[in-house]
């Protein structure tokens, strides 16, 4: 099982201020370059950062391709992976996202996976994409984005959604036919549609590492036998999602990490419909962190009653989110970490950077995570590596997966 | 084993299994209104699908149907959508709000529709 980090940018407003400081966002994209060119010197094998947009708080990180551009210059062996380039039309053209991931993986020395997605419902309204075609439009996208990174020259596409005529799409990546391709897979059909193209699945939103176990058998049972390829290699992998936080003792971790964890949580769910109703946004003006203290606070007083988002993806990353899978001691890290390798889960990403956490106790988290936890799934990473060959035994696709 | 091979409905099995000819050629439309039969079908040969309670630990979950049926029951809305009042008539029935249907909207309702009927044991 492989390891890695997972950035959102989150970016909470002071609580005594209606704005940000001056230097909050350049203090955060800093503090995550120094903590991704760590995790590559502890050995971690990937990072991978969203795309959003508009997400005040939640999300600073809307340009994904430069923070892994800078990531790549100050790292020698992690991978940089998108999760998830938003592939509907409106918000990036497909051949600039050929173009784009093509020059990453140039720049990078072939290092690039590249994650696709659909995006939200709000940040499509910012693009004027309709809600209802953004998985029409993400499987059109990324099936003639794949094209482009392989055929010399592309020769051009009439679509529903985009038409393009023929044009060589240069440069080409150095891992071919193309990097390897994921999706981003909130829902149990999605992981399952992943399967059925032939792309990993980042899962965010594994309860368990039981129900992580039946996604696992029946994703790989797809791709043995039905699965159609959406490019020109399959990736056939799974990824889990959750937070990290590894301290000495257990307690001290989850002291440190539950306000973060909270806010991560809180953050993800805000705008999203809940009893039926759903919030009308007033951007510029929102202050996230402090309705997050304020919610806390109310919890407190009321006994601790759960509120939860009602869409299903939102609501199980609400979940993992606040989970204590990986926040912990080393040891109980260790022993939830062994549940989803027995598993079969290919990758375990984790949120290091999220609400108002230090950026000091996110690195020596990291350090102990690092020394402590890593070694023990890096030595025995060949079996699961034959386990893979197994499953993988008769399959004739070109396979192109870094697990 | 394919999946429809868990299905013991002859007339389930066959829609299913002309679904999944439907999405091998390329046609995620037709395929979207074969699974849409298929999955009202369901419905009312185990109505007690919409009925579902909530799973232990699920505290999110309110009493009242429709926040039940949005939390146990994620028939997708991409475009082919159940409508709620339908079901609450006993006459269950999809709408259609989109033209055409993409293979992995296809593939979505499939993955859905089929893990229901396996799970329900139709």
């Amino acid at each position: 099982m492989k390891f890695g980090l997972f950035y959102e940018l989150q970016t909470p407003r002071p609580l005594e201020s209606d704005q940000w400081h001056e230097d909050d966002e350049f203090n955060i994209i800093q503090e995550a370059l120094d903590q991704i060119e760590f995790a590559d010197q502890l050995g971690f094998d990937y990072v991978f950062e969203v795309e959003h947009h508009f997400l005040e708080e939640y999300a600073h990180s809307s340009a994904p391709e430069v923070m892994l551009a800078a990531a790549s210059q100050r790292t020698k062996n992690i991978r940089l992976g998108h999760g998830i380039i938003h592939m509907p039309v409106k918000h990036n053209h497909p051949a600039r996202v050929a173009e784009r991931i093509s020059t990453l993986d140039l720049v990078s020395n072939g290092r690039v996976e590249f994650g696709t997605g659909e995006g939200g419902t709000f940040e499509a309204g910012g693009f004027g994409t309709k809600a209802e075609d953004k998985k029409a439009q993400w499987e059109e996208a990324t099936r003639e984005c794949l094209r482009m990174m392989s055929e010399l020259p592309y020769e051009g596409h009439k679509g529903r959604f985009f038409d393009m005529p023929a044009r060589n799409v240069i440069p080409k990546p150095r891992q071919k036919p193309h990097p390897p391709v994921w999706v981003a897979a909130s829902r149990r059909e999605t992981v399952m549609v992943a399967a059925r193209l032939g792309i990993g699945a980042l899962g965010f939103g594994f309860e368990t590492p039981e129900e992580a176990e039946e996604r696992v058998e029946n994703y790989w049972e797809l791709v043995r036998e039905e699965c159609m390829p959406i490019g020109k290699a399959i990736n056939p992998a799974l990824v889990t999602v959750g937070n990290m936080m590894c301290r000495p003792t257990t307690e001290e971790a989850v002291d440190l990490a539950q306000g973060g964890s909270g806010f991560f949580s809180f953050s993800l769910g805000y705008g999203m419909p809940k009893n039926g109703e759903v919030r009308e946004r007033q951007p510029g003006r929102e202050h996230l962190f402090r309705e997050y203290v304020e919610h806390q606070q109310k919890i407190a007083a009321s006994g601790g009653a759960i509120d939860e988002p009602d869409d299903e993806s939102a609501r199980t990353l609400a979940r993992a989110a606040q989970t204590g899978f990986f926040t912990g001691s080393p040891e109980l890290i260790r022993q939830n970490l062994r549940r989803y390798e027995e598993a079969h889960v290919d990758m375990i990403l984790m949120m290091v950077q999220v609400g108002d956490r230090n950026h000091e106790q996110t690195m020596e988290s990291l350090e102990l995570f690092g020394k402590e936890v890593l070694p023990e799934f890096q030595e025995r990473h060949h079996l699961h590596q034959q386990w893979r060959e197994q499953q993988l035994d008769g399959i004739d696709f070109t396979v192109n997966s870094s697990i | 084993m394919p999946k429809h091979d868990k299905i013991s409905d002859e007339n389930m099995r066959s829609l299913f299994i002309q679904a999944r000819g439907e999405m091998a050629e390329g046609k995620g439309t037709e395929a979207v209104h074969t699974l849409s039969d298929a999955f009202v079908s369901l419905l009312k040969m185990k109505p007690e699908i919409t009925n579902a309670e909530a799973k232990p630990g699920a505290e999110y979950v309110a009493k009242e149907w429709t926040e039940v049926f949005s939390a146990e029951l994620q028939w997708p809305r991409l475009g082919a959508n159940l409508i709620p009042e339908s079901i609450e008539a006993g006459e269950p029935k999809i709408e259609f709000e989109a033209d055409q249907f993409s293979i992995s909207e296809a593939m979505m309702y499939y993955e859905f529709a089929i893990d229901t009927a396996i799970q329900y044991e139709v």
